[in-house]
């Protein structure tokens, strides 16, 4: 009987039309990302061509890593046979196109970016059962309110992670032709990094569905959760922009650091999580964090406690009678 | 106030001889009130013996949605008790969900699923088979609609809808909230006729209606609510009978009045047309006075306003005053449909 249920409310969830608008908007997002990407690392690498015919004597190893050299030399350019790291000032790059580098921030981009509409989808699939009083004609015919609630966030979570999953796959189709005909940067991060930055966005998304979710219910609405969202940008920017600055020592996001001595709060916070793609769950997907040992299971169980205490308060609203 | 129990009908039927109760809806000393102190119920006792139909009626804001809502655990009751189909609500009410169909204020479905879609999901959740869907359309008049979006329908058609969504699965008791809302005249005989149909089997239907005429011809029984509470339960008969007129037209109106009056009947003329009113009568028992004598009326009919005047009479609304029936918080009156109409 549970498996029906929760079959029902699956293919409830799968007549919207939120959902429909959502894989849409995703996959001409993705076609977007895919035709920009091989037109940039298409082009000349402007970053080398600033030094073509400058008589400078070495390019530092950092605008030419060996990894890049390696590649260029599949590419029959002009570096060394060896990896260098310096190279001859009389080394041309001229005409090298740049090849597609998992660096670039787009993969973060792209994560956080369907993070945050994996927010106000769920939202909406939660939110308007309210708004339209069909949770009340659920209710009628299944009176067992955990049981109801408990179906419902499960198939929502379940249809938000398929969704992810065909994003993220739709990610490495978009950008396949860029790797294929203009190489890959680095050729040993590809399969680490697209294991850690799917795994990871997927568990993000699972959490981020959770606690849409969940909001949507306390509000009893999809307001409150996209609201609530809209006011934590808000609210995280004006604290950024001003509050650490005027506070000494990063005060509040550095607090824990002040008594440990250890890393600061900031990377378990949700704003380093989804705001800014570069701490914590999507640290995966991030040029400068990627393998430095980021807490990122720690990063989890923060969030993981959020979305505890917003499940929490979901039950305790759902539970009461009464709700229109 | 009390209860009256009209018609000498015990407020709750004996149990039957496998010891379970008769009753199908058991409601005991509920109280609801609603935020800003808007009392809706106000000790509310209400009793639905098994089979037939049971009407609930009484003025807007009276506690008749709130009646329902707390009986389908949609809303909390303050104190008191409520059972359905011999379970505790809400607690029990998960045991006896497959048994209950139900509509409650306006019909809530997804505006862009198609009428057959939202009732396939409502069975689906139900436990029911799909195919009953299509029994329940045809029951209901909707076939050839089903596959139209729920957003285009008229208010009738969603209404009837509703109705077939409450009806799946065949329950022993179908509790509707003015289920004739929106029907056009065909529309509500056609209502009239399938809850008629439907508690003739041996099941109970639980109606609340405006249709005082409707609730006359299709109810065995009536419940009036009034300020939070049932002031008069009963057969229809019984609650209506006591205040029943007959109107009649004789050729010779001043012969008929005196036969009449002489039998003990209370006679007032009515116009100058022949036309007369018997107050508090049996049309069947004006006939057999007047043909005992060889008056013989050219037309002779029950007033309708049998439960009408017993309704106002018992709800203490006056119609002129346009009053009603709902209790008030401070000056403003009514239950959540009057609250959710000031917001």
């Amino acid at each position: 009987m549970i498996a029906q249920q929760f079959g029902v409310e699956l293919r409830r969830i799968l007549h919207r039309r939120v959902l429909k608008a959502f894989l849409v908007t995703g996959l001409l997002v993705l076609v977007v990302v895919g035709v920009s990407t091989y037109l940039t690392t298409g082009a000349e690498d402007r970053y080398f061509e600033n030094y073509d015919d400058t008589g400078f004597e070495t390019v530092e190893r950092t605008f030419c890593p060996s990894s890049l050299v390696t590649t260029f030399q599949d590419y029959s350019f002009q570096c060394p046979e060896s990896t260098p790291t310096v190279i001859p000032g009389e080394t041309s790059f001229e005409g090298a196109p740049a090849p597609y580098s998992p660096w670039n921030g787009s993969i973060a981009m792209f994560t956080v970016a369907m993070l945050l509409v994996v927010w106000i989808l769920v939202a909406r699939l939660v939110g308007e059962e309210f708004r339209h009083g069909t949770v009340e004609t659920a209710l009628v015919a299944e009176p067992r309110r955990a049981r109801l609630l408990t179906l419902r966030l499960c198939a929502v979570v379940t249809v938000s992670l398929a969704a992810c999953a065909v994003l993220l796959v739709g990610y490495l189709v978009a950008v396949a032709p860029a790797w294929w005909f203009h190489g890959i940067q680095d050729t040993t991060v590809p399969v680490s990094l697209l294991a850690a930055a799917g795994a990871r966005a997927l568990l993000a998304a699972f959490l981020v569905a959770l606690l849409a979710g969940s909001l949507a219910v306390v509000g009893r609405g999809a307001l409150t959760a996209v609201g609530a969202l809209v006011a934590f940008a808000i609210l995280s920017a004006v604290f950024f922009l001003f509050v650490r600055v005027l506070v000494p020592l990063e005060f509040f996001t550095n607090a824990w650091a002040l008594v440990t001595g250890g890393d600061g709060m900031r990377a378990y916070t949700v704003s380093a999580n989804y705001g800014q793609g570069d701490f914590g769950l999507t640290s995966a997907v991030t040029v400068t964090q990627f393998g430095a040992g980021w807490p990122w299971v720690a990063s989890v169980a923060v969030v993981a406690a959020y979305v505890a205490g917003a499940l929490a308060l979901a039950y305790a609203t759902f539970l009461q009678r009464d709700i229109r | 106030m009390t209860t009256m129990h009209i018609g000498g009908d015990p407020p709750h039927p004996p149990a039957t001889a496998d010891g379970h109760d008769s009753t199908v809806v058991e409601l005991a000393a509920v109280t609801k009130t609603y935020r800003r102190g808007v009392v809706a119920l106000d000790g509310l006792d209400l009793s639905v013996p098994t089979g037939g139909v049971f009407g609930i009626i009484g003025p807007n804001g009276c506690g008749k949605t709130t009646t329902l809502r707390v009986l389908l655990g949609l809303a909390r009751a303050d104190s008191g008790t409520a059972s359905l189909l011999g379970q505790r609500v809400p607690k029990g009410l998960g045991s006896v969900r497959s048994r209950i169909g139900a509509l409650v204020e306006t019909p809530k479905f997804f505006p862009n699923y198609s009428g057959r879609l939202n009732l396939e999901l409502l069975a689906g959740l139900k436990g029911v088979d799909r195919g009953h869907v299509d029994v329940v359309l045809e029951r209901v008049g909707l076939v050839g609609r089903e596959d139209d979006r729920f957003g285009g329908y008229s208010l009738g058609m969603r209404q009837r809808l509703a109705v077939a969504g409450a009806m799946l699965g065949d329950p022993e008791l179908l509790i509707l909230d003015e289920p004739a809302n929106g029907l056009d005249p065909a529309g509500i005989a056609a209502m009239r006729d399938m809850l008629a149909a439907f508690g003739a089997t041996g099941r109970t239907v639980v109606v609340s209606s405006h249709h005082l005429t409707d609730v006359e011809r299709i109810c065995d029984r009536v419940a009036v609510v009034a300020r939070g509470r049932v002031v008069a339960s009963g057969t229809v008969r019984a609650i209506a009978g006591d205040h029943h007129d007959v109107r009649l037209v004789v050729r010779h109106p001043e012969r008929a009045s005196e036969v009449l009056r002489s039998a003990g009947f209370a006679v007032e003329a009515e116009g100058s047309g022949g036309s007369l009113v018997v107050r508090g009568a049996e049309a069947e028992s004006v006939a057999r006075a007047l043909g005992a004598e060889d008056i013989y009326p050219s037309e002779l009919g029950s007033d309708t306003g049998g439960l009408e005047e017993a309704y106002l009479r018992l709800t203490g609304v006056d119609p002129l005053a346009g009053g009603h029936g709902g209790i008030a918080a401070g000056t403003s009156g009514g239950g959540p449909e009057d609250r959710r109409g000031r917001q």
